[in-house]
């Protein structure tokens, strides 16, 4: 029982290690904290975050396993939505659409969250708890890296996105020489 | 060790010479200023803090008042209610919004007419001689410009860089990175010319001047060159300030006049620097300029204009105080801050730091070099504030202002010094005297900046195929 626990926890936490580590990519990629100039915005900001990362999250839960190529499209279109409503007014954009932007962004969580919950076998009794707690560590550790990232003088966005992606890939590492060595990681 | 005394007294013979060379091209300046001190305030507009002189209460209708602009384009709008002065006892107004995005929501494609919406309505509160009675009197004594812009339609990091590089690698107040080389930088130029500078700060032990340092990424190099306040006082006082002197107001201790500090903490500061300065033997070869990084927000009513293919932002304040700074003259001389650049460049006639500097208008038409006008004594004498009529009981200069509610109201304006109809100038002019009108060349022919490799979104994006490799073909396995 203990050892399921540890093995659910710690897909849950590589799932939401590497959505945090694609999302702050795109959004790196896309510069949308050039969108950002006031404190005021992030309610709008946040309220995108928080609502794509449980949605998609929960979505992800819910697609059948060969659906992946669907959640892939879904994230290409968001992401080009969110791209052409940043760009094509030159990153002037108003609150409402900065909402949507943070919510298409964090699209990628749905494919990422059915390839875990798939590839792994998650039971299907514990996939939309997988999905809930997913999103919530997801959202906290976001708060955590804004906090930081404030506190740091605007300056480590980068090197945050650094820091989840070996994080990230150290995980999946883990996961790899426990499968090799025949470790069931199903949960 | 007759061979070894000989190669010791050509070194040092040698050395002498370039030492002198280098000292010589320090003290060959092409106008009689020999110091430069530009200091740098936040987050204010000109029409915010000057643009209101005609309509207010206390204004003197004989001073500087008669050239400036009026802003009329909210005339028709609904938005001409919302432009209201602070009320007497106020002092700051609440933070508008600031940033890329709010800025240009303001500026509406240069209609200049939608700060409500996107600064907010905090934006259109301006200030009175009550809270600035103060610093209109200073650049009222000496030369304001009001066609003074923002390099970059944005927040405070880009105009900043500006303000120091002629160029920036970024458009918000995210980074570095990018960060680039202080060679890029007029303190590089100033270096690479053996023209000394500092920059002074509130409290050097931080290294830390303006969150700028983080942007130059060989800043710690050059790190003794961040002085203290107290230093730029002292050196004064001792007539040993640097050629070029760069002083930040900061933020963090309300001395930036930014909101939702109050005005009048840096506005005593400033008015203590300059006292202090005049009372010091470098007065008669100093030119002081006083601007603000960014517009913070705040209305303004001049659409400003593109410049070499950049959209330049708001309408700064830039005051000049120099006993050669014309008194009660308006220039109406298209700036930003690579003007200020453009004329330490021209000063010590050194090349344009960049393409952008070589194109900047310099401020010439603030200063009269040819001062012949008072006892054919060729500099001005210092005004000393302290012995001004109607000072607001409890006014005490110091680096560290406490009173700072005072009604400056009644000081605006000082008495002139000279008659202003015995002034050998008009009291408002222009000129488009650039580096490049006169043949200068660019230091920089080209500018760069630096982001290290595994910065790249390319090589995250590697980092998430790796991720996706590991997972998947290996991660698969055991999957069934």
């Amino acid at each position: 029982m203990k050892n399921n626990i540890l093995k659910f926890l710690y897909l849950v936490i590589e799932s939401t290690i590497f959505s945090l580590f694609l999302v702050l990519t795109i959004s790196y990629f896309l510069n949308i904290i050039y969108s950002i100039g006031d404190p005021r915005q992030l309610d709008s900001l946040f309220e995108g975050i928080v609502a794509g990362s449980f949605i998609y999250s929960i979505l992800g839960s819910f697609f059948e396993k060969k659906s992946i190529g669907i959640g892939l499209i879904i994230t290409g279109i968001s992401i080009t939505i969110s791209a052409y409503l940043l760009y094509s007014q030159s990153l002037i954009i108003t609150n409402e659409e900065l909402f949507l932007i943070s919510f298409l962004v964090t699209s990628p969580i749905l494919p990422i969250t059915l390839f875990f919950e798939n590839k792994f076998s998650v039971k299907k009794s514990l996939k939309v708890l997988f999905s809930i707690i997913s999103s919530a560590l997801f959202i906290l550790f976001i708060l955590i890296f804004a906090i930081l990232y404030e506190k740091s003088g605007q300056t480590i966005l980068p090197l945050g996105i650094s820091f989840f992606a070996y994080i990230s890939i150290f995980i999946s590492i883990l996961l790899l020489i426990k499968k090799e060595k025949g470790v069931d990681l199903n949960a | 060790m007759k061979r070894f005394y000989a190669i010791f007294i050509v070194l040092i013979l040698v050395i002498t010479f370039f030492s002198g060379l280098a000292m010589a091209e320090q003290s060959n300046t092409k106008t009689p200023i020999k110091h430069v001190i530009t200091i740098l305030f936040e987050n204010h507009t000109f029409d915010n803090f000057f643009g209101i002189f005609p309509y207010d209460k206390y204004s003197w209708n004989e001073a500087i008042i008669k050239n400036m602009s009026i802003p009329d384009n909210l005339l028709n709008t609904s938005y001409l209610n919302n432009l209201k002065p602070l009320s007497d006892n106020q002092y700051s107004t609440p933070d508008p919004i600031e940033g890329y995005t709010a800025y240009h929501i303001d500026w509406n494609n240069g209609k200049m007419n939608n700060f409500v919406n996107g600064s907010g309505q905090q934006s259109m509160e301006y200030f009175t001689s009550y809270q600035l009675g103060l610093e209109w009197a200073i650049a009222s004594e000496y030369a304001i410009a009001d066609q003074y812009f923002a390099p970059q339609l944005s927040e405070s990091a880009p105009n900043t860089l500006y303000y120091i590089s002629g160029f920036t690698p970024v458009i918000n107040d995210y980074g570095p990175p990018p960060s680039f080389s202080i060679n890029e930088t007029i303190f590089g130029e100033l270096n690479n010319f053996g023209i000394s500078w500092n920059i002074y700060v509130q409290n050097k032990s931080t290294n830390n001047f303006d969150n700028l340092q983080q942007f130059i990424y060989d800043w710690n190099g050059y790190s003794n060159h961040l002085q203290n306040w107290t230093d730029l006082v002292n050196e004064a006082k001792n007539n040993t300030l640097p050629a070029v002197s760069y002083v930040f107001s900061e933020n963090s201790n309300g001395f930036s006049q930014a909101p939702p500090d109050n005005v009048e903490k840096g506005e005593i500061w400033l008015a203590y620097l300059i006292n202090e300065i005049e009372n010091s033997p470098v007065w008669n070869s100093t030119a002081i300029f006083i601007t603000y990084d960014d517009p913070g927000g705040y209305y303004d009513h001049v659409a400003p204009p593109v410049l070499d293919g950049v959209q330049l932002g708001m309408r700064l304040p830039l005051i000049i105080v120099s006993p050669y700074a014309k008194e009660d003259y308006v220039s109406k001389t298209l700036m930003t801050h690579t003007s200020i650049i453009a004329f330490i460049d021209y000063n010590w006639d050194i090349p344009a730091l960049n393409n952008f500097v070589d194109e900047s208008n310099l401020p010439l038409d603030m200063f009269n070099f040819n001062l012949t006008y008072k006892n054919n004594n060729l500099v001005r004498g210092p005004i000393n504030i302290l012995n001004q009529n109607f000072l607001p009981s409890g006014l005490n200069l110091s680096i560290n202002p406490i009173n700072v509610t005072l009604n400056f109201s009644k000081l605006f304006p000082f008495q002139p010094q000279f008659n202003y109809s015995s002034l050998p100038y008009s009291r408002m002019g222009y000129s488009n005297i650039s580096l490049q009108s006169l043949g200068v060349e660019s230091y920089i022919k080209k500018d760069f900046s630096y982001v290290p490799f595994y910065y790249e979104p390319l090589f995250f994006l590697f980092l998430i195929i790796l991720n996706i490799v590991i997972l998947y073909f290996y991660g698969g396995k055991n999957e069934k």
